[in-house]
């Protein structure tokens, strides 16, 4: 799971969960790959993520030094060195190994090779 | 403009002419003469604007064969010839020292093969080349006899044509993508041709390499073992997947290949990508309920949706349901149950998904997590009998803007259908389906015949 991936997801499917968002992310094991950077579709990208959201993912990696922990009011006034860090966060890093956590009623969705299980039969507790 | 002679495939006929609009309206070509585009001809003279627009063309058809830029079009040889002879600079223009050339022969619409060495001894002893050497590896000019028939057994072609090779299509990414090499693949993996099809009736993918590509968001609801986001990541999209089996997303049990038995470690929808060389465009896949839109947060918003819902025909159409509220007729996979590192747990028991809410489900969803014009491509199935345009499923935010049809068995067939979103829908808006024949899908096609 592409940690960008965590910026789309809620718990609000589950029972008496009315925000469920963003979701808790813990970090047992990741990857770091290098994927081509372009300028504009980081943007593009940008436009579409929840800030909070993607500082909680960058602080689960330890990596939220990389971005400002204020929303820039811009992305396309950004540098390429700035856009390249927001690249890093969203596409570079692979979560292979934790949790996903219900930040209402805790429920653990487990990450395991690196595909989170959104099914778990505690879910519906 | 130019007069371009374009050799389609004779596979997918149905499928022919969106993708050719699909192709052009995404890269804004003009063509003058689409609308002669039909599905008993295979071949089309086409007037576009440059060159470069019928590479563009090429570069992303599955069903377009090649393209020639026409020099010469008759009605027989003797007129071909009469032609050559009135306007020499014709075949000067190729006949010159500094280009190498290669003459090939096609023919279609006849059922016997004939004989091309033949075809083109005969036209070179008729039209000598004096001056441009022969390369059949790598000639710069590839210049092309096509002969076109009116009826299979006449003798002799209603057209014949001549003029260079534009270039090919991308056929040969069916074959690149063909299941029998693939690492991974279900009992219902969608055939490589139609996949990209599908995709292409997206639209959405990038114009052309040299521009910047947008970085298309596509989400597959019923992944499967990933067979229609293999191509979208091939075109350059970024694409994600939810499945509600385990075993399926974690390429578990057995495996879907006669004979094999368990499936190998080595196998998983990543191994997939990795295998085509696009593992950078897998976002992730979810082991998820494409049924509860909550999965997704308010921001999430894909550029394009593609599926193939399970039809409970090969594969169970199945959704997950509260433990409690499980009734005794519902079905129970076992395979849900799994032992994992010495502690058991528990997986949701699902039950029986009927088609109608699935395709609504499908289309709420594209309506609330689509961009505006953004697209949906579905497979929906079909019995004959039943099937009026009027019974599709229909929401106010959607409109349908494809339908071709791949016929099945002699009762049932499939429709690819592709909608646009035409706007945010609005509070309590949802899909309207009529209870017409989806719902009674499995029980047509399992009904013996009646002799």
């Amino acid at each position: 799971m592409k940690l960008f991936v965590h910026n789309f997801m809620s718990s609000r499917f589950l029972k008496n969960v009315t925000v469920g968002y963003p979701l808790e992310l813990t970090v047992k094991q990741f990857e770091e790959k290098d994927i081509e950077f372009d300028r504009e579709n980081t943007i593009v990208m940008l436009d579409k993520v929840q800030y909070e959201a993607l500082l909680v993912a960058a602080a689960a990696v330890n990596q939220a030094d990389r971005i400002p922990s204020e929303q820039p009011a811009k992305y396309d006034e950004l540098s390429d060195d700035q856009l390249k860090q927001f690249h890093h966060i969203l596409m570079n890093i692979d979560v292979v190994d934790g949790e996903l956590i219900c930040p209402e009623t805790k429920t653990v969705f487990p990450i395991r090779d690196g595909i989170p299980n959104m099914l778990k039969v505690d879910a519906e507790k | 403009m130019i007069p371009v002679l374009v050799i389609f495939s004779q596979s997918h006929v149905d499928f022919r002419k969106p993708e050719f609009d699909a192709i052009c309206s995404m890269f804004s070509i003009e063509v003058n003469g689409s609308d002669s585009i039909n599905q008993e001809s295979h071949v089309f003279v086409l007037h576009f604007e440059s060159y470069l627009e019928v590479s563009k063309l090429l570069s992303r058809s599955i069903l377009i064969k090649f393209a020639i830029d026409i020099s010469i079009e008759s009605e027989s040889y003797d007129n071909l010839y009469q032609k050559i002879n009135e306007n020499p600079e014709i075949i000067e223009k190729f006949d010159v020292p500094e280009k190498s050339f290669a003459l090939r022969f096609f023919a279609i619409g006849r059922k016997k093969k004939l004989d091309s060495m033949e075809r083109i001894k005969l036209f070179l002893d008729a039209v000598p080349f004096k001056n441009a050497p022969i390369s059949l590896q790598s000639p710069q000019n590839e210049l092309y006899l096509v002969e076109e028939y009116e009826n299979p057994t006449d003798t002799s072609p209603k057209k014949v044509y001549f003029g260079k090779l534009i270039g090919e299509g991308r056929s040969e990414l069916k074959t690149k993508y063909n299941l029998r090499e693939r690492c991974y693949i279900g009992n219902t993996t969608m055939d490589p041709e139609l996949s990209f099809i599908q995709v292409r009736l997206l639209k959405h993918f990038p114009a052309n390499l040299a521009m910047v590509q947008p970085r298309n968001l596509v989400l597959d609801p019923f992944v499967g073992t990933g067979g229609l986001i293999l191509p979208a990541a091939e075109f350059g999209g970024f694409v994600m997947g939810t499945e509600i089996n385990y075993q399926t997303a974690r390429a578990k049990g057995r495996s879907s290949r006669q004979g094999v038995g368990e499936r190998d470690e080595s196998e998983s929808i990543k191994a997939n990508f990795e295998q085509y060389h696009t593992e950078d465009k897998l976002l992730s896949i979810l082991i998820a309920d494409s049924s509860k839109h909550g999965i997704w947060s308010l921001n999430a918003q894909f550029d394009a949706i593609v599926a193939d819902p399970p039809y409970g025909v090969r594969e169970k159409a199945r959704k997950t349901v509260k433990n409690k509220e499980v009734a005794k007729d519902v079905y129970v996979d076992r395979t849900d149950y799994f032992h994992i590192s010495n502690f058991r747990i528990q997986y949701q028991q699902k039950e029986e998904y009927d088609l109608e809410s699935a395709f609504s489900d499908l289309l709420n969803l594209s309506a609330r997590i689509l961009v505006k014009n953004g697209r949906i491509s579905f497979w929906y199935p079909v019995i004959l009998e039943n099937y009026c345009d009027e019974n599709l499923p229909n929401h106010p935010a959607m409109k349908l803007i494809s339908n071709c049809e791949q016929p099945l068995t002699r009762k049932t067939s499939r429709r690819l259908l592709t909608y646009r979103k035409i706007r945010e829908p609005v509070e309590d808006e949802v899909c309207e389906i009529q209870k017409t024949g989806v719902s009674h899908y499995r029980s047509v096609l399992f009904t013996p015949n009646k002799a």
